[in-house]
This record gives C-alpha cells, structure tokens and sequence, in this order.
C-alpha cells in the first residue's frame, strides 16, 4: 500500500480509537459523576443520624432529670424533643424513599433500619411515658427505678446501638463510593490528579465532621454515664463513668488526627480548626474535673443518699457553653464537607467537560483531515475518469497527469502506458492495414491495366480476324465468330468487373480502417445546415428522381463536424438510392431531444428492409433486397462506426415496402439550444 | 516555333506491369522520347550521379524522371530526397507516380520538393488518361538542361 492509502488507513484507525476512547471517557465520566452525586445523600443521611443522637441523649436527659426533679420544665422539653426526632426520622425516611425513586440500589437496608429505629423509638417513648405517669402519679422512687430498668436501659441496649450501626454502615459506604471514584478518577488522567486531591480533601473533611460528632456524642454518653451512677450509685457506674474518660480523650485525639491531616493536604482554615480543637479538649478537662469532683462527692455519700442530695449533685453545672459550641463546630464540619464534595463534584465536571471537548476537537480535525483527503481523492478520480473518457473518444496522446507517488499516480501512469501501448498497437494496425491495401493495388492495376489492354488489342485484330474467318467453313466460322465476339469479350467484362468490386472493396476496407486514426474534434454543431449542405451535394440526384425533402427544426448538438457530415451523407445517399419504383420519394428529416441524447430521424417511404434484413443493413460488405443498384454495402457499417465512436447509436425501423426510418442518436451533455 | 532539346524521360517503376502500361499509354499519347527503365531506387541514384555501375557512362540530355514510391532496395523517397538534396540534380522535375493517394504522403512529398503528385489509379479508364495528360505536360514543358 502506497502513501495515501497507508494513510488514510492510519487516519481510519486514529478515528476509530479516538471513538473508542471517547465512548469510553463518556461513560467513565457519567459513572464517576453519578457516583460522586450518590455520596451527597449518604452525607445527608450522616448528618440526620449524628441530629437524631444528639437529640435523643437531649431528651433522655431531660426525662431522667423530671424523674428526679419533677420540675415541669423538663417534661415540657421531653414532649418538645420529640416531636424534633419525629420529623428528623421522617426526613431520613423521605430521602431513602427518594433514592429508592432514582434506582439507587442498597437504600432498603436503610429503610429496614429507619423501620427499626422509629419502632423501637415508640417503645421508647412508651416506657418514658410510663415513668412519667408513675412520677406524676408521686410515685418517685418507683419512677426512678423503671427509669433504669425499663427507658435507660432499652434507650442504651436497644435505640441507641441502631442509630450507631446506621451511622457506620454509612460511613463505610461512603469511603467505598470515594474509593471506586479515586479508581474512576485514575482512567481520566487529566482530572485524575485533582480529581484525587479534592477526593481525599472530601473524605477528610468527611472524617473530620464523624470526629466531631463522635466527639459530641461522646461527651453525651458520659454526661449520662455520670447521671446514672449519681442516680443510683451502683459502682459498676462509677468504674464505668472513669474509664468514659479514655473513650472521651481517645475521641477527642481521632478528631485531633482528622485536623492533623487536613492540615497535611494543605487545606484552608486548619489553624482555626486547631485552635477549636485545644480550646474544646481544655474545656473537657475541665468539666472532666467538675464531673469527677460531684462523682466523688457522691460516693462519698453512699447508696443511702437521699434524693435531694442526689438532685443537688444531679444540678451539677453542665456546661452549655460546651454542646453550643460543638453545635456550632458541628455545622462547621458539616459545611466542610459540603463544600469539599462540592468541590469534587465540580472538578469531576469540568474535568469530564474538558476531556470530552479535547476528544471532540480531536475527532474534528481527524474528520477534516479524511474530509480534505477524500477531496483529494475525489480530484484525482475526477482527473482519471476525463483523462480516460479523452483517451476514449479517440486521443490516445493524452496523458492523465496526477501528482505524488501514491497509488493514484500509479494508476494514472499505468493508464497513461496503457493508453501508449494501445496507440502504438493501433499504429501499427494501421500501418500493417495501409500497407497492405498499397500492396493490394498494385498488382490490381496490372490487372485492370492489362484487360484492358487486351480488349483493345483484340478490337484493335478484330477486324482483321475477322476477314480471316471467311476462309473457314461455316461451322467453323460460326465457332470462332462466337469465340472472338462473345466469349472472349464475356470473360473479359467479368475479369474488369471483379477487379472494379476487388478495388472498391479494398478502398471502403482503407477508408474504415482510417475512422480510428482521426481524433475526434467535438464542436457545437449547427444540425439543420449540416443537413442542408448534404441535400445540396445530392441536388441533382433529387431533382432527377423527383424526391420531395422535407427538413424539420433540428437541435444542434456537439459533435465531431467530419463524422457527422458523413453519417448524414450516407443515410441520405442510401433514402436517395433505394426508392420504390413507381413511388414518388418523399424523405423527411426529423429530430427529438431527451434529457441525455438528440435523436435524428430519416424518414423514406422508399421499398424498406425486410425485418430479417435489418441486423445485415449494418453489416460490412453486406447489402440487402433486390441489387439493382450500385453499392458496396459499407455505408451503413461506416455510419455505426462512426456513431459509436461519437458514444450515439443507429438503428433502423422498417417493413418491406413500407419505407424506413433510420434513427441516428447522438448523446448531449448539459443544456443545449434547439 | 522555338527548337526543343527532346527530353529523356527516366522511369523508376519496379513494376514490370505497371512499366508497361505506362510506357504504352505515354506511346499512345505520342510521345516519342527515350524512355529509360529503372527498376529500384538504387540503380536510379547511381545514373544520376553515375556511380556504381553507371560510373564513366554517359550522362544523357535534359531528364524527367517518372518516380513510384515503392520500389527496392531504396524507397522513392529517398531517391527524392537525393535528387531535391544535389545541386546537380535538383531542378529535374519529378513526377511522383504511385498506387497510395492518402493526402498525408501527398504533402509529405510535396514537401520533399517534388513538382507533380499523380496517383495510378485502378480504373483503368483514368489511369490512362492521366498518363495521356502527363504526356501532354511533358510535351510542353520546359526542362532546364541538365549539368554534366
């Protein structure tokens, strides 16, 4: 394969991996976006787990302390807390039902979950309720036991440890969704390095907010750990509240952890994270010490304290300041990590965008590179198909020129030799023709010559020769009179007459053999004069035999001028040649133009060609019906000959005695005149 | 009337036939010249420049030379071509006598200087005729005399 076809193959190729290579970014694109967009819920449902907890840890700390304290206030918080979870619950469950909508799969576990959780909330709120009752009812003690036997604990054993599974299941997912996006990310490699940047920076801003709020509920947990052994004094509680210390500061150093990286990817903002951070942990000591102080001083106190020293050291100063700035930090965290998904979210976009117009552009400028090559190619065939139509129609010195060294030139040039080796076949044809025409005459001028010689001769004896003859007897005379005045003079004419039929034989042979060698010279031609001109060479011949001519309007056509004039010419001699005796001639000539061709039609109502007879009309050397007059039977061979070389036709409708209609058509290309 | 030196009429025909009719149609015509009969194209250059085996002949009085074109050994071309190409011999008028009438090799030899182009045709009728014309031209025609 030459050069453009190795090259247009490379392109085909370039274009087809680029195609492939963009399906498969399209798709990587779309995938990795729908799986970025898949987190936002996950972080969503995060969020309202981590409200739900602390609202929860809310509301049982406002029952334990109305059991203690009945003060009402607290009572009144409980019921309000309540109708909070509801709707957070409610939301939980609107978003999985959403998700569940878009098809997104694994969301009934969550569903199943939430099932739970509302179900056992319910029981819940059930045995609250109950201990309430029983408190109003002034049943404290009673009330304070079923606190810890029926709410406390199912709230710790059963509500609380489905909320927490929740929320790391959810986690777990979201790093697995963040971990095949950074495997997403690394087949698009102009995104993948950013891409994995804001990736990490959204898991550890994700990791970050967990902190927080593990952090937060941590505290939580202990402030009722606390509450539990102040209630009951049971020592179990008090080994269980000292060691929520090392739960608490081992929270509180993960959430150190989560800044220290943050601060390692270079994120924004870290500083004030930090500072937060040493300011919250320098507060927990401190309440850590007030904890321990009041659980001292409980202890002290023993199992028979009352329930207003318990109450007292129940009021121990929880500090506000505390939950209302983790609230705060928690939003904070929260807001992070919107915004660092955001950011992911974003850069995977533009990054897709980016990668897809690049690849567009690409198959662009692959499409105008095939576009310019096939015009290319087009040109070339297009420079082919006339330089051959031109070495058809008869020029076989044209060369077809086409430029390069590629497998058109190679064509071009194969047809040029082509075109050579047939001119120089076609030359010798006809100088291996000519030359035995030549050959053919001279000995045919002998022959003539010399016949005639000898009837000049022998008029020139007859006389003498015939005086002769009076001394020979009368049969003997008569023999040799016979002889000298028939016979002879017989074999003679036949002898001059072959000859004359050899001689135009072998002039019409010559004369066909040269149609080939003139090269067509198509012109714009004026029909109707051509016709005219040729009526008036045959003037004589139609005033003799009384032929009426009748020229219809003719389309011009473009056309060879010689070819034409002798088709016409020899049509016309033939409708003038082979009239019906006793029939007036009446010739007429008519055109039709089509789309493609002008037809000529020659009309005779002569003595017509029997329908056998039509196929041998065309024939060379052929002649048909009655040979009463001269001809050698070439004139119509000439005519297709010369027809077919112009890319027209002739042929002819007719019945025997009927007159004929020789049709001659001649193709058009473009618009003509009529 | 003006005296005329009889011109010797040179015939280069490889033909015998051909030389026959010719000679006797020109007879019939009256021409009463001496007619000399060469049959190929060498033995023509030879006489006229007299070498080979006409070396130390005779040159004979003005000539005018009856050309075929299809003869042996050299064509009647060539034999044109020596003639037009001497300065000894190129003023003796030619008669370019031939079987071939392909308007190409008429002007081809027009081109080579011949003075007159008559085609033999077959039609024996016409043939004679234009023998018997060519007869008359050489009649009348004036021929420059011939250098030794």
């Amino acid at each position: 394969m030459k050069t453009k076809g190795k090259l247009t193959f490379i392109v085909t190729i370039i274009g087809a991996i680029l195609f492939l290579a963009a399906s498969f970014l399209v798709w990587n694109s779309i995938a990795t976006y729908r799986m970025v967009n898949t987190v936002t819920p996950s972080l969503e449902v995060l969020r309202l787990l981590k409200e739900t907890q602390s609202r929860l840890h809310n509301q049982q700390y406002n029952l334990v302390h109305f059991i203690v304290s009945g003060e009402d206030d607290y009572r009144k918080n409980f019921i309000s807390r309540r109708s909070l979870i509801e709707d957070k619950l409610m939301e939980l469950v609107r978003m999985v039902w959403e998700q569940q909508a878009r098809g997104i799969s694994g969301e009934d576990k969550v569903e199943e979950n939430i099932n739970i959780v509302m179900q056992k909330y319910l029981r819940y709120l059930e045995k609250a309720e109950a201990c309430i009752q029983t408190k109003r009812a002034g049943r404290t003690d009673e009330a304070i036991r079923n606190l810890d036997i029926e709410a406390t604990s199912y709230f710790d054993a059963e509500l609380l440890p489905v909320l927490s599974r929740m929320s790391r299941d959810e986690k777990l997912e979201i790093h697995e969704a963040y971990s095949i996006i950074t495997r997403r990310l690394g087949a698009l490699p102009w995104v993948a390095g950013p891409g994995m940047e804001q990736v990490e920076r959204a898991v550890s801003a994700v990791d970050y907010d967990l902190a927080v709020s593990n952090a937060e509920l941590g505290m939580y947990r202990q402030v009722n750990e606390l509450t539990e052994f102040l209630l009951y004094g049971k020592t179990g509680e008090w080994e269980e509240f000292l060691g929520y210390r090392f739960e608490m500061r081992r929270l509180l150093d993960e959430w150190h952890q989560t800044i220290a990286r943050q601060q390692a990817l270079g994120m924004e903002g870290e500083d004030d994270d930090e500072k937060q951070f040493e300011a919250i942990r320098a507060r927990y000591e401190n309440i850590l010490l007030l904890m321990e102080k009041t659980a001292a001083i409980r202890r002290s106190q023993g199992r028979s304290a009352g329930l207003e020293s318990v109450e007292r050291t129940l009021r121990f100063p929880l500090d506000n300041v505390f939950f209302s700035t983790m609230e705060v930090i928690g939003k904070e965290s929260r807001d992070e990590v919107q915004e660092a998904h955001g950011a992911l979210l974003r850069t995977v976009v533009i990054g897709s965008a980016a990668g897809l117009t690049g690849i567009v552009l690409a198959s662009v400028l692959v499409l105008l590179l095939v576009l310019r090559m096939s015009t290319t190619i087009i040109s070339s065939l297009t420079l082919l198909k006339d330089g051959t139509e031109l070495i058809k129609g008869g020029d076989l010195e044209h060369h077809i020129r086409i430029a390069g060294s590629d497998e058109f030139s190679e064509l071009a040039s194969s047809f040029n030799g082509m075109a050579d080796s047939l001119k120089e076949r076609n030359d010798e044809l006809r100088s291996f023709i000519y030359s035995i025409a030549h050959d053919l005459r001279a000995p045919l001028v002998n022959l003539k010559g010399f016949s005639n010689e000898l009837s000049r001769d022998l008029a020139g004896v007859m006389p003498a020769l015939l005086m002769g003859l009076t001394s020979l007897n009368e049969v003997e005379r008569k023999r040799v009179a016979a002889v000298l005045e028939q016979a002879i003079p017989e074999a003679l004419g036949y002898i001059d007459a072959s000859t004359q039929k050899l001689e135009a034989l072998i002039s019409a042979f010559l004369q066909l053999s040269r149609i080939g060698s003139r090269v067509l010279d198509p012109e714009a031609l004026d029909t109707e004069g051509l016709v005219q001109a040729a009526l008036r060479t045959f003037a004589h011949t139609v005033k003799e035999k009384n032929i009426t001519v009748t020229v219809g309007p003719l389309p011009s056509v473009v056309a060879d001028r010689m070819d034409m004039e002798q088709c016409i010419a020899n049509i016309l001699g033939n409708a003038f040649k082979y009239l019906e005796p006793g029939r007036a001639g009446v010739v007429s000539i008519t055109a039709e133009r089509t789309k493609d061709e002008a037809i000529l039609y020659f009309q005779d109502n002569g003595r017509g060609i029997a329908p056998d007879d039509i196929q041998k009309v065309f024939e060379l050397f052929r002649r048909a019906g009655k040979q009463d007059t001269p001809g050698e039977g070439v004139g119509l061979a000439f005519v297709k000959a010369l027809a077919r070389r112009q890319g027209g036709n002739i042929w002819c409708e007719s019945a025997s005695g009927n007159g004929t209609k020789f049709c001659l058509s001649i193709p058009v290309k473009g618009e003509q005149s009529i | 009337m003006e005296h005329q030196v009889p011109v010797t009429i040179l015939l280069v025909e490889d033909d015998p036939g051909h030389a026959v009719l010719i000679e006797r149609n020109l007879r019939r015509e009256g021409i009463a010249n001496n007619i000399i009969k060469l049959d190929d194209g060498q033995k023509a250059v030879d006489f006229l420049f007299k070498n080979g085996e006409y070396s130390g002949s005779d040159h004979p009085a003005p000539l005018i030379i009856l050309l075929d074109l299809n003869l042996p050994v050299l064509s009647g071309y060539q034999v044109l071509q020596a003639i037009k190409s001497d300065e000894r011999t190129k003023a003796i008028p030619v008669v370019i006598l031939t079987t071939t009438d392909n308007p190409q090799e008429i002007s081809r030899c027009y081109a080579l200087g011949c003075n007159v182009y008559i085609a033999k045709p077959v039609e024996y009728e016409h043939f004679s005729d234009a023998i018997r014309k060519l007869g008359l031209f050489l009649s009348v025609v004036r021929v420059p005399e011939t250098r030794s």
